[in-house]
């Protein structure tokens, strides 16, 4: 179909409205937050040029070190289980069993709770003290623990509530796929001998391809921009055991003021996410 | 035999999951309803016996819980609405038309699709407060309005649409804006209810960027005003009562749409991870 007079005008009339909110809301401020770390600016004064300096500053920041360090950690132990359980999950609820229908919905149900109402619950269940977790513990005689306010229970615990918020979300998309897969393919396998977990691994795993290379970035990059239910639970505590990169970054930013170091932070923030994208999605299309 | 059994333990795994997963919900619940003097008490009791509304009532009187609540459900109104009608114009005009540039357009907002949202935190911030705009519902709507995931869901799925149904309006003498209201739109109910979804949610939810934004109360919304029932997020004892309260009020609404729709809700994730 060949352009027709006017088109060019009035597709642009139609895109105008996007276009302006495009570039107002994501396009110039990214710009800036760009050009912004090279500045040295504090909220009040002039910003001055200071180059790489921050990028610099950060390379011998130990709290960044420290953050980015708790973020990797974090992912690593929320992102994986989300995959794995998340198409565990959706293999139980692919089943016409009764009781199915209940699961699949209260399983994506916490997704819609609010992140600082998971933030605030869990903060409850895992009260030293009154929390309702600590009880059970103590009803088996298990020792009773501090898992907010102990160093090496903060992080796991937390990313324990992630993926109760999130697996959902990954369970019923591989449900989606898995619903997608022929059943005459798991007929034909059978009759060839394979049955239960070889034609789990040898036909399920592999034909869901399309929905790893989906749900596993998708997943990474959640959990890297980490920041709502951790602040909430712990605030970065205990003795910033817990504190993300997206933390740091506000903490930076509007706690300390440091627009430009922030900027800087968040410039690392997306460079590491896109990196990482990118990396898995080779690793993904190589299988 | 061994099939009934495998049945019956499917089915019990089913329920035990479901139990795992609503639990802690239950648990917000049955808290919020306690007295509150019994809140903090060994052993634990799930059931609120006698139940009392008496932490709902201190809620609403100590904060301001129903403006919150007004602004949350206004802001995610006005982002879906406006999102909506501006992804639906710009996706027919990528989809449909052809016109100079429109490579580049695509590319550009594609681009955009990968920074995310705590890239543009400072300078957006910068930029409001620079003209007074911070602590305004125009803040909280027009950022989350601009991206562009609801405008590719509706572009790809106008796509979709046969071209032949657009040449008919346009024999009847429909122009483009005719064809996509008459035509395009109502053949588009799932895609659009899924963007709008996806638009609601992520304005509901949205957490970090009103707790920059939100100086006051007139704008703040629920999931920063949560945070100040607590006391903020370095508080040291909480009134836990009083805070399951709040966070039930915020959430049951919540829960009572999904569970109403949690067909749609459930396709709409599906099929966007299926279409990617």
């Amino acid at each position: 179909m060949k352009t027709r007079p006017g088109e060019n005008l009035t597709a642009y009339l139609f895109l105008t409205p996007y276009l302006a909110l495009f570039a107002l809301f994501l396009a110039v401020p990214t710009l800036i937050g760009v050009l912004l770390s090279f500045f040295d600016w504090g909220i009040v004064g002039s910003p001055k040029w200071v180059g790489l300096a921050n990028y610099a500053e950060m390379i011998a920041d130990e709290q960044f070190w420290n953050a980015a360090g708790n973020t990797l950690y974090f992912v690593l132990l929320t992102a994986a289980p989300m995959v794995v359980l998340g198409l565990g999950l959706a293999v139980l609820l692919n089943r016409r069993l009764p009781g199915t229908t209940l699961a699949r919905i209260a399983v994506f149900a916490p997704y819609v709770v609010m992140v600082s109402v998971v933030g605030i619950l869990w903060r409850w269940v895992y009260d030293t003290n009154f929390g309702v977790l600590n009880y059970y513990l103590q009803m088996i005689h298990l020792p009773a623990i501090a898992w907010l306010t102990d160093p090496r229970w903060a992080m796991p615990v937390v990313a324990i509530t992630s993926i109760w918020w999130m697996v959902g979300v990954n369970a019923v998309i591989y449900l989606a796929g898995l619903q997608d897969i022929p059943a005459e393919l798991y007929e034909a396998a059978r009759i060839d001998g394979a049955t239960g977990w070889a034609s789990f691994r040898r036909l399920t795993i592999p034909l869901l391809l399309p929905v790893h290379v989906f749900v596993i970035p998708m997943s990474v990059i959640v959990t890297l921009k980490v920041f709502g239910q951790v602040y909430v639970m712990t605030n970065g505590g205990p003795f910033g055991k817990t504190i993300t990169l997206v933390q740091y970054l506000y903490i930076m930013g509007f706690d300390h003021f440091r627009l430009g170091y922030a900027s800087a932070i968040a410039c690392v923030v997306f460079a590491l996410t896109f990196a990482l994208t990118l990396l898995q999605l080779k690793a993904l299309k190589a299988i | 035999m061994r099939c009934a059994l495998r049945q019956s333990g499917g089915a019990a795994l089913a329920i035990a999951v479901a139990a795992a997963f609503g639990a802690p919900i239950l648990w917000m619940l049955s808290t919020s309803l306690k007295d509150p003097g019994t809140v903090l008490s060994y052993p634990v009791r799930w059931l609120p016996l006698p139940p009392t509304l008496e932490n709902y009532a201190h809620a609403f009187r100590k904060f301001p819980v129903a403006v919150w609540f007004r602004n949350s459900v206004a802001v995610a109104l006005i982002t879906t609405l406006l999102a909506v009608v501006i992804h639906s114009l710009g996706a027919y005009a990528l989809a449909r038309m052809r016109f100079r540039g429109s490579n580049v357009v695509f590319m550009l907002i594609l681009g955009t699709l990968l920074v995310p949202a705590e890239a543009t935190l400072v300078p957006l911030f910068l930029m409001l407060s620079r003209f007074g705009l911070t602590d305004t519902y125009g803040s909280l709507v027009l950022p989350v309005a601009a991206n562009a995931f609801g405008l590719f869901l509706l572009a790809q799925f106008f796509k979709t649409i046969p071209s032949e149904l657009e040449d008919a309006a346009r024999i009847d003498g429909c122009g483009h804006l005719a064809t996509l209201t008459r035509v395009v739109l109502p053949l588009s109910k799932p895609a659009l209810a899924t963007a709008a979804i996806f638009v609601f949610m992520a304005s509901w939810n949205n957490f970090l960027w009103p707790l920059i934004v939100c100086q006051s109360d007139a704008t703040r919304t629920l999931p920063v005003g949560l945070v100040v029932t607590m006391g903020g997020p370095g508080a040291t004892s909480i009134n836990y009562g009083l805070t399951m309260a709040a966070a039930s009020i915020v959430t049951l609404p919540a829960l009572g749409v999904f569970l109403a729709l949690q067909r749609y809700f459930v396709q709409g994730i599906a099929t966007t991870g299926m279409k990617s």
